[in-house]
Parts: C-alpha cells; structure tokens; sequence
C-alpha cells in the first residue's frame, strides 16, 4: 500500500488548493447546474411561479414535459430545421478540404507578373471606387469593386504566397459572429444587396426565354433532371455495391450508404411533382434494396470488417444524397418556371431571409461559407503534411493522373481527420443556429429559422418555462450523445479505408 | 509553492477590497435607488429632477440641506433581462416594465394599494381604463411612467406631394385599402423598386391592428371573464385575410422583403421614422414619444403632422399601453422607493413629459386644458397630436387583450400566426384557430399547476356561464342587440367588454 509522508500530504493539499477555484468554478457553473437542468427536467418548474418570491410548491411532473415535447407541433418543425441546416455539413467539408488542398502549394509567382497584376488591378479599384463615388453607377462598379477585392486577393497571394491565403481563408473564424451575421444580412437584402445586384440582371435576362418556354418543354427540362437523378442514384448505388464486393466498404457502412443515398428517392414520390417522379423513386430503391438481399445471399469477393469505410460511406454519399435533392428542386423548378417567368414581376430574385422558403437555405449557404476556412480546413491541412510523400511518388511512378492521386492517396488517407470533422460538425450542427437565428431573423418568418438551440432558448428565458427547457435540452443531448457514440464506436480507426 | 499560493490568496484580498471601496457606488454622495428603464436618454434628466423634487418637496429627509436625501442610478435593462433578474433576487428597487401586473402576479412587484392612496399615485390619478394595465387581483402593483395610444400618425407634406388628402376620424378600413391603393398609383412606382409607402408592413401593424379592428366589430381575443381565448371567429379571420391581401394581392403594404431591402436602422424610432420623416412612408403608428426623434430636426426640415384613429369597424376603439414604475418586491428600500411612485403623479414630473413628449403624462389632470400641452408654441407643425392622443386616452382607449390565466412572457401566438398567413403556410382560419388552441392549452396548463390560480378560475368559469345564459336571451336586429336581460358590470373582467356592453347598454350595476 501507498504510504503518504507528511511532505507528500502537504503538497497534495498545496496543488488541490491552487486546483480549488478552478474546480469550485466548474461545480459551481457547469457540474451543478448540469444536475440542477436534469432535476428540472422532470418538474413544472416555471419562472412565474416557482422564483424567490412565490411560494408555490414545486412539482414533479415525471416524463410529462418529454412527452409534451413530442407531442408538440413545433418540434417536429424545429427538429426537421435543425436537419436541415445540417445538410450543409458534407458541402462544407468537401469546401474545406478543397481549400485545404489549394493552401497546401505554393502561389508566389515571378516578379514581373507581380508588377503587371499590381498595376492592373490599382486601376481597376481606382475606377470602381471613382464610378461609386461620381457617376454612383451602382451595381456596375460594385461588380468591378469585388473584381478588384478578388484581384487585391490574388496580387496579395502572388507575393506573400500560402500565408497570404491561409490568413485569409482563416478570417471568418476568427472574425465576430454577429459582426459577420450583420454584413451577411446586408449581403441578403432583397432589393439592394449585392447578391440580388448581380443575379437580378441575370434573371431578368432568363426571363423572356423562360416565358416563352411551351409546357411541353418544361416537362421534358423536368424529367430529364429527373432521370439525372435516378441515372446518379443507380451509379452512386453501384459504386457502392463494388466497393462492398471488392472489400473495401463494410456491412454496415453499406447500407448506411444506401440509406442516405435513398432519402431524396424516398422524398421524391412526397415532393416531385412529375406524376411518374414518386413511382421511379420508389421503384429505384426497390431494386436496390432487392438487390441487396439478393448479395447478402450470395458471398462477396473479399471480406472486411463490418463498419470498413464509415466516412466514406456518410461523406461522399452525404454530397450526392444533397446532390439528388438538388436534381429533384430543379426538375420541380423548371416545371413550373414557364408559370413563374410568364408572371407579372417575372422571375424575381429569392427574398432570403424574409422568405420563408428561402431563409434556411440562406443560412445554409452563410454556414457553407463559414465552414470552408474554419478549423476543419486547418485539420485538413495538418492531415495533409502529414500524408506521405512516397505515396504521391509511388502514384507518380504508376502514372496516376491529379485525380487519381487524389482518389486513391490523399483521400484515403485524410479519411480519419474526415470522419472527426463530420462528427464533430454533426454534434455542432445539433447545437447550432442560436446565434444566426437571434441575430438574423429572431427564428423567423413563420418559425423557418428556429433551431433546437434557439427553442430551448426562447422556452427558457422568453417564457420562463425552464422545466420545459431542461426537457428539450435533455433531448438534444441525447442526439448529441448518440453522435458521440457513433463517433466512439466507429471513428478514427482506419487511415486507409 | 506555499508562499506563491498565500502571494495569490493576498493579491486577490487585496483586489476585492479596493474593487468593494472603489466601486461607482460607493463613490457617491449620497445613497442611490436603482431604477431599470429603458434606454431613453431622458431619463438622466427625469433622475435628476427627482432629486431636485426631493429636496425641495422633503427637505427634512436629508441632512446636507445641499443633498438630496437619495438619488437615482439608471440601469438600462430589456425586459427579458429585467424578468431574468428579479426572478434571481437582482432587480434595481424601481423596475419599468410594459406589462406589470404580470410582474405583480409573479410576486415581483411589492403591492402598492395603500400607499399609493397616501401618495397620490392611485387609479383615480391616471386615465380611465388603466386598471388592467396597473393591477392584478385588485392589487395596485404600478403607476405610469408615461402613457401612450399609438394611432396613425401622418406627414401631411407627403400627403400633399401625392395629392391625398388627409383620411377622416372615422375612416373605416375600406377608407383605408381605398386611399393606400390611390396612393401608391400615385407614386408611380409600378414598374420600379418601391421605395414609397402609403403605410406599415402588415408585420408592423400586427397584433394592435388586429386586435382594435376585431373589437371594433364586436369581438375581443378572451370572453368576458378572460377564462377562455375566443379569437377563432370570422371576424377575426377576416382581418388576417385583409392583411394577406393588401400585401401580396392589392400591394398596397409593404412586402417583409421591401421593409428589409429599406432598411437604415438609424436613430430612435428605428428605419419606419426615418422614411417617415424623408416622406417614404405617409404614415406610421406612434404617439406622442415618437416626436422626441422629430423635434431633433432643424427648424426649416420640420413637416407638418395629424393624426387619426385606426381605421376600423362601428365600435371605436385604440389601445392604450404604459411603461409603468413598480418597486421590486426584494428592495430593501421600500421607505425610499415610494417617493419616487409619488414623484411620477407630481406636477414636476408631469410637465416634464409634457414639455418633452415622453408620451402622454401619466396624470392626465396637467394636460386636459393646458395649453402648452395642447399646442406648444414652438412646434406648431404637431399640429392635433397632443390633442387626439389625449383624446383617444381619454375616450376610446382599452388596454391589450390579456387573461390573468394566461400570461404572454414568451412567443405572441398571434404575432406568429400573422407571420404563418403572410409566408404562406397556413390559411387565416388555420392560422389562427392554432393560436387559439395554444392560448387555451396555455390556461389550461397554468390553471393546472397554479392551485391559487385554479380557485380564481373555477369562479370565474363559473360567472362565464351565467354571462353565457344570458347572452342567450338577447335579441339581434342588423347584427346589434336590441333587447335582452343585462349583465352585471362586477361579472365582467375583461375591459374591452367592459365599455362595449355599456355602449350597447346591456351592462347594470354590480350584482
């Protein structure tokens, strides 16, 4: 047994001492309350009439306030907002690793084209800004004043390289929230933003050819997104079972791949409106599933452990699964876009945020933004110093053109920081939405932009019922634990898969 | 390491001493109240008058004859930030709040009865129908700070410039639909991108616009005794639609998207004043307070004003709201407090929101024939604000629909019914039955687990029944009762009711 001198004694006391604020801190502001939410949880406690000042009897309410969560018609909708806004997720990884490979090489080129650019590009800001400030030519300057902030960019890159650019791509991160929600808000305004500036034109442009479009041409626009999107499903669907047979994709990996790559066929017979759109979703996953059973019977090539490629089967089957939902928008789109255009504004540009079709999208593409030069891209980088560089020589030598290099070496190899980042992005995206919703659109219109996050909030501390709250908060941390589950069970185990 | 330990614990003594001697409060003169209010820099100036109030009215208070005995501390604080607080036992001693007897019927506010008779300050020193606005459960729980009837406000110079003519008292809301539309043709805007406006979002107009046209016809959100929301009626229904239409059908109301595509977000009063005052909008919805932001113009940008009522159905009506001054029910300076309460019902204080607009005077005795109130000299471009906004306070005004059982700290199912119809997710009748149910679930919930609150409320289902036999009695011609058995007045909670059924003549005295 450990004997303790005296001198040990007193050293242990000294660093629990110097230990003792910080852990009173986190009893006192994390642990405590911890406890406290989850006791409140399960009572009627309310604000109202449970403060220092009302003596009503606090109750117990047993699993009321979870079954009233449930039975909530908001839930479903905030929930279903929430997984939206997190369909942005596997764009935004594939965004962050695609600039993680960019600021990977080197961009500082030779001296003389440096001058050339610098010049070039002083005059193009002098005329933006001077056609702002004399002529006010609107949107005209605008555009050459954001081809001349690209320019600033690229000249900047050309000299101080990498840096330059990492720096740069590094800015929303270490940029305020609000700060950068305010100047996105401006960037949406529906009748003067920039956004609307530059696509207005372009739509108003489309218009009379959009108008002038007969139905019969827009069905078949229509049903050639539709059969894109059933041609991408099977393809997707068919590199998966090869990567199964071939042992590179586990069981389970598998038919998580196929379950995420079946959502927008299955959404399809509720959202398309081609008539035939619902029976061809329904009667493709069908087959796969059939298909399925069929090799399940059958016995593969080469076998390998059961949850072998996670990260790929929930990443790239992530993106084609948003990629068939945007096949099955534009096939709705271009049914009805003769209607739209042949209308008396036209075709109009979104309303963003005060649209309540739009709004979420919006702060999807404001996330997407975010996400590209946030901390995913700096692991994205760290992964990538630490790829091997035989790897890349190796492939040279086999003669593997960029992409192959990518497919079969960077890819592979970055696969576990992959699966961190979707996991923790998940496990964000869960919790997310508060700030944007608070600042952007107070939740709104019509509840489009209210999360879980800014519900537990607005239940809380607008209308004081804390016990209801704690239920919804005690809810998302069930999701978010079941996340990190997943991420325990499955993450960062295979490098190569 | 012990030594670096025991340097920490003193610098961290040391610090705390001097930050407790060195703290603001300690610094001054003399004690201090803290009073949470908004973030109007007119309250500096309504601070200090109280102190000089003090020490002129109470001299014998204060030792230092160059002293007032006590002075205020401003705090500017939200309401949700001021609720968040007194709940926790942090509240300054005075708080301002939109919505007292919410604050008094969560045991925050210390009931003020008694005293306020002493002092001055009770209901008989306020306008008539405030009672809902000040009182819970018979309990006097404030008093105004300043008082106002937003009603629509117009830049006559805009009127003229698109040849509109100023709309009458008595304008009904198809007056309205009928002078936006000439308006809006009138600003040529059908190609462009409008930037000129007859009037306010439907959003902006929300819930007030809603709630003074369903009363005009009859019909308020609660039934007589505030036990139950009744609002999923035709005539309710009607207004939403009407609403929906204006915006998106006859384009007479700013889209959301106009409203954010226009926005400056400059100065008090927000982007709506700011396009009032440049003529982009004929008219807004404010009272008198909106005329702090327009008196900071020079002379020569000065415009001329009316205003009206809304425009609505046969039964006149407006809304009369308050920022009313309660003491915190966990002050420890109570004695101190209500000199302030009675400070609020003083000349001084009066004729100051006179003078300054800060809404109408929270006593109306200083305005009614006051000619400085009525037309002040230097500002004959207000032309009958003053007037029609005591007026209304006086003769029309009915505070919001709110139920006792149900109390509205959290999202306005109302509102967010407006906003379900306006994007197009639900109809008016969905919209709105919906609120409706969540009003009711909401009454049903707090009845349950507020057992004081649930004895209150047997009563007064029990009452709501009598008033329901005897309603059944009455007779209808043209939609208007002609004949019938009265209610009794002491039977009736809700306001509205109040002065509607005493305008058809079916109430009687108290039974």
């Amino acid at each position: 047994m450990l004997k303790l001198t005296r001198r040990d004694v007193r050293e242990i006391s000294t660093g629990i001492l110097f230990l003792l604020p910080n852990i009173l801190g986190f009893l006192a502001f994390t642990t405590i309350p911890l406890a406290i939410s989850l006791f409140m949880a399960f009572t009627d406690w309310n604000l109202e009439m449970h403060n220092m000042f009302q003596n009503q009897e606090l109750r117990s309410v047993g699993f009321a306030n979870f079954k009233k969560l449930f039975t909530d018609p908001d839930f479903p909708t905030f929930l279903g907002n929430t997984l939206f806004l997190m369909l942005g997720i596997p764009f935004g990884i594939a965004g962050s690793l695609f600039a993680a490979l960019l600021l990977n090489n080197d961009f500082r080129c030779s001296r003389m084209k440096r001058v050339y650019g610098i010049v070039v590009l002083t005059v193009v800001l002098i005329v933006a800004c001077g056609m702002l400030i004399l002529a006010g030519a609107g949107s005209t300057a605008m555009t050459l004043l954001i081809c001349g902030i690209v320019g600033t960019i690229l000249v900047l890159g050309s000299v101080g390289g990498q840096t330059v650019y990492r720096t740069l791509f590094y800015f929303p991160s270490f940029t305020a929230g609000v700060a950068t929600y305010i100047l996105w808000k401006k960037l949406y305004s529906p009748e003067n933003g920039p956004i609307n500036n530059v696509l207005q034109p372009i739509l108003d442009h489309i218009t009379p050819v959009a108008a002038s479009m007969s139905p019969a041409t827009a069905h078949v626009i229509s049903s050639a997104f539709l059969i894109v999107m059933g041609l991408l499903y099977a393809y997707a669907v068919s590199r998966v079972i090869v990567s199964w047979k071939n042992g590179e994709t586990g069981t389970l990996s598998y038919v998580i791949a196929l379950v995420v790559l079946s959502i927008p066929m299955l959404c399809s017979h509720l959202w398309c409106s081609l008539p035939w759109g619902g029976a061809l979703g329904l009667s493709l996953v069908t087959l796969a599933v059939l298909f399925t059973l069929l090799m399940f019977l059958t016995r593969r090539e080469y076998k390998c452990v059961y949850d072998y490629g996670m990260s790929n089967a929930i990443v790239l089957d992530g993106i084609v699964m948003v990629g068939l939902f945007i096949c099955l928008g534009l096939s709705n789109v271009f049914l009805a876009l003769p209607e739209m255009a042949g209308g008396t504004d036209g075709l109009t540009a979104p309303k963003w945020l005060s649209d309540y079709y739009w709004a979420k999208p919006s702060l999807m593409i404001m996330g997407f933004w975010a996400a590209i030069g946030s901390n995913n891209m700096l692991l994205y980088l760290a992964g990538l110093s630490g790829v091997s560089q035989e790897l890349y020589e190796a492939a040279d030598i086999d003669g593997a053109s960029p992409l192959q290099r990518f497919w079969n070496v960077t890819w592979p190899q970055l696969s576990n920081v992959t699966f961190f980042i979707l996991i923790m992005s998940i496990m964000g995206g869960l919790q997310g939405g508060f700030e944007t919703a608070r600042t952007m659109t107070k939740g709104g219109p019509a509840g489009a932009t209210t999360t879980l996050a800014y519900y537990i909030y607005s239940e809380g501390f607008e209308s004081g019922r804390l016990g209801y709250a704690s239920a919804v908060a005690w809810t998302l941390f069930v999701m978010v634990f079941c996340v990190t589950l997943f991420n325990w069970k499955f993450g960062n185990k295979y490098t190569n898969d | 390491m012990n030594k670096i330990l025991l340097l920490s614990l003193f610098v961290l003594i040391v610090v705390s001493v001097f930050t407790v001697l060195f703290r603001p409060e300690a610094q001054e003169k003399y004690p201090l109240l803290e009073w949470m209010s908004d973030t109007n820099p007119q309250r500096f100036e309504q601070a200090e008058l109280f102190e000089k109030w003090l020490k002129e009215k109470y001299p014998e208070l204060s030792a230092d004859k160059e002293l007032p005995a006590f002075g205020i501390k401003l705090n500017a604080a939200s309401n949700q930030s001021t609720i968040i607080q007194a709940v926790s036992g942090v509240a300054g001693d005075l708080i301002d709040h939109l919505n007292v007897p919410i604050f008094g019927a969560m045991g925050l506010l210390h009931p003020l009865n008694e005293d306020a008779k002493r002092g001055g300050y009770g209901l008989d020193s306020t306008y008539p129908n405030m009672k809902g606005l000040l009182t819970y459960e018979g309990e006097q729980y404030g008093y105004p700070c300043n008082v106002a009837v937003s009603s629509f406000m117009f830049n006559l110079n805009t009127l003229d410039k698109y040849d509109v003519s100023l709309p009458d008292e008595d304008w009904t809301t198809e007056d309205f639909e009928e002078i936006s539309k000439e308006f809006m043709e009138r600003t040529g805007q059908a190609n462009t991108r409008r930037t000129i406006f007859f009037s306010l979002s439907a959003e902006s107009l929300g819930e007030p616009f809603i709630i003074i046209n369903a009363r005009s016809n009859g019909i308020d959100f609660y039934n007589e005794t505030l036990t139950k929301c009744i609002a999923n009626d035709e005539r309710v229904y009607k207004i939403y639609e009407q609403l929906y239409r204006w915006t998106y059908v006859d384009k007479i109301l700013p889209t959301a998207a106009e409203v954010a595509s226009n926005d400056t977000e400059t100065g008090f009063g927000g982007a709506a004043f700011t396009h009032f005052i440049n003529g982009n909008y004929a008219t807004i919805i404010a009272g008198r307070w909106a005329l702090i932001r327009f008196r900071e113009l020079a002379a020569s940008e000065r415009f001329p004003m009316a205003m009206t009522l809304y425009p609505q159905g046969p039964f006149k009506n407006a809304l009369i709201t308050t920022r009313a001054t309660g003491v915190y029910a966990g002050t420890r300076h109570f004695d101190k407090a209500r000199y302030f309460m009675e400070f609020l019902a003083s000349k001084e204080y009066n004729d100051y929101i006179i003078k300054y607009t800060d809404g109408l005077p929270p006593n109306p005795k200083y305005a009614l024939d006051n000619p400085e109130y009525l037309s002040p000299k230097e500002y004959p471009n207000e032309g009958n604000i003053h007037e029609k906004e005591l007026e209304y306070a006086m003769r029309y005004a009915i505070p919001a629909p709110q139920s006792p059982y149900f109390r509205k700290t959290g999202t306005g199912w109302f509102s967010y019914a407006l906003s379900k119809v306006m994007a197009n997710r639900a109809t008016a009748k969905e919209a709105v039955d919906e609120a409706v149910t969540r009003t009711n679930n909401g009454i049903a919930e707090m009845v349950a687990a507020n057992d004081k609150l649930a004895v209150i409320y047997d009563r007064d289902v029990k009452l709501q029944k009598k008033i329901d036999a005897i309603k059944a009695t009455w007779k209808y011609r043209w939609g208007r009762v002609v004949s019938g058995e009265k209610i009794p007045e002491n039977w009736v909670k809700n306001p509205f009711y109040l002065k509607y059924y005493a305008h058809l003549g079916m109430l009687k005295g108290a039974e």
